[in-house]
């Protein structure tokens, strides 16, 4: 039995492949102008990694998800997001309730039950500020990588310096007085990781934060949110060792369910 | 008795010199990297060298604006809501909304006869402000001033519905690439934009006539937008970036008045 799962995110678009229980392909790219275009690039790179004469015939059921699932040609059905990140979350961490999902775009504080399932969520998908987007602007304005981000934003001099726009626009505008100023790069980014927890925080204070907590999501990857959430939170969070595969890998669990059950 | 009005804005420094109830001259520059101290101490001297006044001639000087409180030179500052009320009494006394729109914020302002009565000031997001408009046009390779122009020139009915202005940028991205033309794609920024503004008015309440002033005044792509959520003309002042300004000045002139 193979299934597999595709999460077309607005910035990065992720498959896996599962073969009965177990995850056979992890695959990544980022999101293309055209998204069809994307879930075909990426589905097919992850099929010449199990064999090169696989095509997408060859697997028994495909679960589509991300804000890109509508577009997916060839999945058998679609599922939201906020289903797949509690599926797979739970998969890696039984225990888990709370979870915290920092995509490209949005922002989502989901609630699940003992097996996986949703029973409630809140996010912010209106506003950048509080996402991945806000980070990526972040960086590009300072000329780091967005993987450099996270580990010098903790090595502050003074202390997080204070951004105190709210709006990723009005924000970067900030960030280039700061820098002018002479105001030291960690600094800065130190402000800007303390700026997202601050907009996170309220998203799960709202929620009601239950343990286990668990963090997906491209942003998970960025120690410097991370380790301000958890001090925030007085709370360890548990984080797949691939957080942005986390969506993918829960579309191809509902994909495998789907298929036991003849639906 | 000569009086000084300054409007420190995000994208400009607005001055404007008066005698009298009479406008002695004005300027405005571009804030640029400088700060609002520095950049405002310039601008009152290109004003006073167009009247070629001495510089000690001033009774007082009177600043509004986001900037105001760094212009530590003047006499005292003024909020925008009242300065913006005096200004469009002045020069558009049927008005009673006024709708300031910046580089950085929007300021709904209801008045009755120069008085402030009521105002409600948006500053936290970019979506509804010039900011915005500036980063549509570096997208589309257009010039800011043209944008408005070839905005009237849509025929396709085009939404862009994005609610903040960093997912807005790549909206137009995926209407460029879908083909769509820059006059149907400027003609949805500026309805979208006018929409993020209509509840801002309502909250204030809104009471013909209305003027739209400030630096994003002159744009007649979100002029018409405006008219055409209305459903009615609205008004423009002359000179609307300075608008300000004349309120900073004709407030400190009130302050000057004997018997006062």
């Amino acid at each position: 039995m193979i299934t597999a799962g595709i999460d077309i995110g607005s910035l990065s678009a992720n498959v896996v492949i599962l073969r009965d229980d177990k995850i056979t392909v992890l695959h990544n790219i980022r999101t293309g102008p055209d998204t069809c275009e994307t879930s075909w690039q990426v589905m097919k790179e992850a099929l010449a990694m199990i064999d090169r004469n696989f095509s997408v015939g060859s697997i028994d059921y495909i679960v589509a998800t991300g804000y890109g699932r509508v577009v997916v040609p060839f999945s058998n059905k679609t599922v939201t997001e906020i289903s797949c990140h509690a599926k797979g979350n739970h998969f890696f961490f039984p225990k888990v309730r709370t979870i915290l999902d920092m995509g490209g775009q949005d922002c989502k504080a989901i609630s699940c039950d003992e097996k996986g399932k949703v029973t409630n969520f809140i996010m912010n998908d209106k506003c950048a500020a509080g996402t991945g987007r806000y980070l990526e602007r972040v960086a590009s304005t300072l000329g780091i990588s967005l993987a450099d981000l996270g580990p010098l934003s903790l090595q502050t001099v003074k202390g997080p310096a204070d951004i105190s726009h709210y709006c990723a626009v009005f924000a970067q505008q900030d960030i280039l007085l700061l820098r002018r100023e002479g105001v030291h790069l960690s600094d800065i980014l130190a402000g800007a990781c303390e700026g997202i927890v601050k907009r996170i925080y309220p998203l799960l204070q709202q929620l009601g934060i239950r343990a286990d907590f668990a963090i997906s999501g491209g942003v998970a990857k960025n120690i410097g949110i991370v380790s301000r959430l958890e001090k925030k939170l007085g709370m360890k969070a548990n984080i797949a060792f691939d957080s942005q595969i986390v969506g993918a890998l829960g579309a191809a669990l509902f994909a495998r369910d789907f298929l036991l059950s003849g639906n | 008795m000569s009086v000084a009005g300054i409007d420190s804005g995000l994208h400009a420094t607005k001055v404007v010199l008066m005698n009298n109830g009479e406008i002695l001259s004005k300027a405005v520059l571009t804030s640029g990297l400088e700060d609002a101290y520095t950049i405002a101490e310039r601008a009152l001297k290109i004003a006073m060298g167009q009247c070629a006044l001495p510089g000690d001639s001033y009774k007082y000087i009177l600043a509004t604006g986001q900037g105001k409180s760094h212009i530590t030179f003047a006499d005292e500052s003024a909020p925008d809501s009242i300065c913006l009320a005096r200004a469009v009494y002045k020069v558009l006394p049927s008005v009673h909304t006024i709708l300031d729109i910046g580089a950085a914020h929007t300021l709904v302002v209801k008045c009755s006869k120069g008085i402030a009565t009521g105002a409600v000031n948006s500053d936290k997001c970019a979506a509804g402000s010039g900011t915005y408009l500036e980063i549509v046009s570096a997208i589309l390779g257009v010039s800011f001033e043209n944008m408005g122009g070839i905005s009237l020139k849509s025929t396709e009915k085009i939404e862009v519905n994005s609610q903040c202005a960093v997912f807005a940028e790549s909206e137009i991205i995926s209407l460029v690439h879908s083909k769509k033309r820059i006059e149907d794609i400027l003609g949805g920024v500026y309805r979208g934009l006018a929409l993020r503004l209509y509840p801002q008015l309502l909250q204030v309440g809104l009471e013909k006539d209305i003027a739209l002033v400030g630096g994003m005044a002159q744009d007649i792509g979100l002029r018409s937008a405006i008219e055409e959520l209305l459903g009615h003309k609205i008004m423009f002042p002359e000179d609307p970036i300075t608008i300000g300004a004349l309120g900073a000045a004709i407030v400190a002139e009130e302050k000057v008045k004997p018997g006062k």
